[in-house]
């Protein structure tokens, strides 16, 4: 992808030291991940996995928020962790800029919203003239279809869906190149999720912005993604194009999680398999999944899979597709 | 006992948060619901229409600035003795709890005790409503593990050393222990993924058929209902909009609301392109007159403004709207 790569991430891990919970280990929460977004036209990427996997501080080492334990990030080219501070505060949020979960948690419940959004207009988008700035502003408005006089409430006079809106629009005001949206809809209620949904495929078509959209609902990341990363304790298990994965899960933790979703056109068959504990699980040496996985080989305990191309294009990291299992 | 019997009544049930100056959230307004023997009944909805305040009142945990203002909340205490629940002394309230009705209140894996291990919270229980020894309720509850496929090994964990999933199956456990006639789940699978979900809603299918169990289950997952529930009610700014059988409501939701959310639920497979309902769901302290639902629905008639639909009966399907006036 070279020239139109947009973000490249190799080996991000992120280690985190605990009491109590890990009884005082180390713990890998995000370990050597590596994906690449870009491409010649603007891709969703999403990513999805159980509460706990690791989703959240990968999304927030890409976003700078918490610094990767070793890994790089390159956005546009340029490794994040090489630029200076002042190129970090103004370069980045134009490239970069994140959705998150909580919507209330980007805006100050007493400020009345439509003047923070002016002020994003200039401070982070850098936009000088005031008319300009107001334009700015209410196209990003009218973008995720809210009318601009909703911009004059405070956020406490708006509902989930709408506020929701208004961090997307805020975060699309200095038009960046990548938003990543950390479970952006699971606080807002089933009748007003395919609105939001609707409005990234439309920024990503109309305006070219790539997404990393991060859930744990799998029905969405069907309805929306190009690619799908599945996430198990902290490293990818199956990325590819998000049909191939749905149509053919490979990875046995991917057939097992495509197989719980609570479908509305077709009913669970067998029984399910859970862990008694999360510790087990990510401190196990070799495959993550081998305490729970009905193909598990002696190789499995031992050593982690790698990450493996197969021939229809979609990676796995599982034993079962390595020609070095036996 | 015939598998129609009834373990919950609720009938007409108005239950208002009365906030002063005048201020009055209609969560709860004339709702009617019944629960059979062995019935899994869903209640949906979206957030803040008033379903943890429908559980709240069905278990009587009724404390200001909630009040009941009118209707009938009856439940089986023993085989062919329906009681009145709001007539019942507080000693008798106490006991009917944890013996015929028990509540799993929402977010509730953090109504384990964090210092305390999972044996002895089995073992208090026991013995507050058991009245055994406590060789005899550990021996009790490890029975009851095995039966529903539980680990021992659960019993010496603290709660933060289970994962989410086995956290809230030992809840769902705890609560089911003294054999309720029914029991109030509030979104119990909400903080989980789908894997762990699943694992918790088949120990749930698994006390029902065990035990002959009843449950409520408030979910907002669509999924979730299509894949358990017997029967699902569809709640909508505090009123019962639709019920009816889940399959019968799925495969064809008469109310605009019910049909609205159905069709905005995304399908592993579809490639259509989905729009949610229109509007806002409306303020429980002003609710539109009519129709709740009128402000946002597609076939509104000029009546639905005015004037409140009642819920309909046709066969086994229960519905609130204008529209199947004089149908069938
Ligand atoms: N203690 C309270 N005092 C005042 N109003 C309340 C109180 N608890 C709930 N409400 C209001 O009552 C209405 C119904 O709330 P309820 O908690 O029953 O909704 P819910 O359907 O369970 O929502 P969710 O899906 O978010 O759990 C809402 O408008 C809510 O704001
Ligand atoms: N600051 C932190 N310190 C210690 N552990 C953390 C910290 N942040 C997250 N974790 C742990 O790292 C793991 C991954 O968390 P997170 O990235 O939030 O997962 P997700 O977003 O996929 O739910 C979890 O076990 C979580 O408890
Ligand atoms: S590597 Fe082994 S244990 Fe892990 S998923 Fe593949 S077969 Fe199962
Ligand atoms: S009563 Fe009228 S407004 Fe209400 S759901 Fe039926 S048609 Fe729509
Ligand atoms: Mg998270
Ligand atoms: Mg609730």
């Amino acid at each position: 992808m070279g020239e139109n790569s947009i973000l490249k991430v190799e080996n991000l891990t992120k280690v985190f030291k605990t009491g109590g919970i890990f009884f005082g280990k180390k713990f890998r929460a995000v370990d050597s991940v590596s994906f690449t977004l870009g491409g010649d036209s603007a891709k969703i990427f999403t990513i999805v996995g159980e509460s706990g996997c690791g989703k959240t501080t990968l999304a927030r080492m890409i976003l700078s928020l918490i610094e990767p334990t070793s890994g790089s990030i390159e956005i546009l080219g340029r490794q994040v962790f090489e630029l200076s501070s002042k190129e970090r505060s103004r370069w980045l949020p134009r490239v970069v800029q994140p959705v998150f979960q909580n919507p209330f948690e980007s805006f100050n419940p007493l400020r009345k919203v439509y003047p923070y959004l002016i002020h994003t207009a200039v401070k982070v988008a850098g936009v000088e003239d005031r008319g300009e700035a107001v334009e700015l502003v209410n196209q990003a408005l009218e973008s995720v279809r809210l009318s601009p006089d909703i911009a004059d409430r405070s956020p406490y006079e708006l509902s989930g869906g709408q506020v929701q809106r208004l961090s997307i629009a805020r975060a699309i005001i200095p038009r960046p190149k990548l938003i990543v949206a950390d479970e952006p809809v699971s606080m807002i209620d089933a009748s007003l999720r395919m609105g939001i949904l609707n409005i990234f495929k439309q920024l990503k078509e109309e305006l070219g912005i790539n997404f990393i959209y991060i859930t744990h609902d799998l029905a969405t990341a069907y309805y929306i993604s190009d690619r799908i990363a599945v996430m198990y304790k902290g490293s990818f298990a199956e990325v590819g194009e998000a049909e191939a994965i749905f149509r053919e899960p490979l990875h046995p933790y991917t057939q097992l999680l495509i197989d719980s979703i609570p479908r509305v056109d077709r009913k669970w068959a067998g029984k399910v398999k859970v862990a008694v504990t999360e510790v087990e699980e990510y401190l196990l040496p070799g495959c993550k999944f081998a305490d729970r996985c009905p193909y598990v080989m002696e190789i499995c305990k031992k050593r982690a899979p790698p990450l493996i191309r197969t021939s229809g294009g979609v990676e796995v990291a599982c034993w079962l597709y390595s020609a070095e299992k036996h | 006992m015939s598998v129609n019997t009834l373990v919950l009544d609720c009938r007409n049930v108005t239950a208002h948060y009365e906030l002063g100056y005048g201020v009055r959230v209609r969560a709860v307004d004339n709702v009617s619901l019944s629960v059979r023997r062995g019935e899994i009944v869903g209640l949906a909805g979206e957030s803040g229409c008033g379903k943890t305040t429908l559980m709240r009142t069905i278990y009587r945990d009724v404390t200001p600035p909630l009040r009941v203002l009118s209707g009938v909340v009856r439940l089986q205490a023993t085989d062919g003795e329906m009681v009145d629940l709001y007539s019942l002394s507080e000693a008798r309230l106490r006991e009917m709890r944890a013996k015929v009705i028990s509540y799993i209140p929402q977010g509730s894996m953090s109504v384990l005790n964090p210092t305390s291990r999972i044996r002895s919270q089995f073992i208090e229980i026991f013995q507050k409503y058991g009245g055994v020894r406590k060789d005899e309720a550990l021996r009790q509850v490890k029975d009851r593990l095995r039966e529903l496929g539980l680990r021992e090994s659960i019993l010496n964990s603290y709660p933060h050393q289970l994962s989410g999933g086995m956290r809230q199956r030992t809840v769902i456990a705890l609560a089911t222990i003294m054999n309720p006639r029914i029991v109030l789940a509030d979104e119990p699978t909400s903080a989980l993924d789908v894997v762990y979900q699943r694992g918790v809603v088949e120990m749930i299918q698994k006390i029902r058929e065990m035990y002959g169990t009843s449950f409520i289950l408030v979910s907002h997952d669509m999924g979730l209902h299509y894949q358990v529930t017997d029967r699902i009610a569809l709640m909508y700014a505090g009123k019962i909009i639709e019920v009816g059988k889940t399959d019968d409501v799925f495969s064809e939701p008469l109310h605009p609301y019910t049909e609205g959310l159905i069709n905005s639920l995304p399908r592993i497979g579809g490639s259509k392109r989905l729009e949610g309902l229109s509007g806002l769901p409306p303020s429980l302290a002003n609710p539109p007159p009519g129709c709740r639902f009128h402000p946002r629905c597609p076939y509104r008639m000029e009546k639905c403004a005015r004037e409140e639909p009642p819920l309909l009966k046709f066969g086994d399907r229960e519905v609130a709207c204008w529209l199947l006036e004089g149908k069938k």
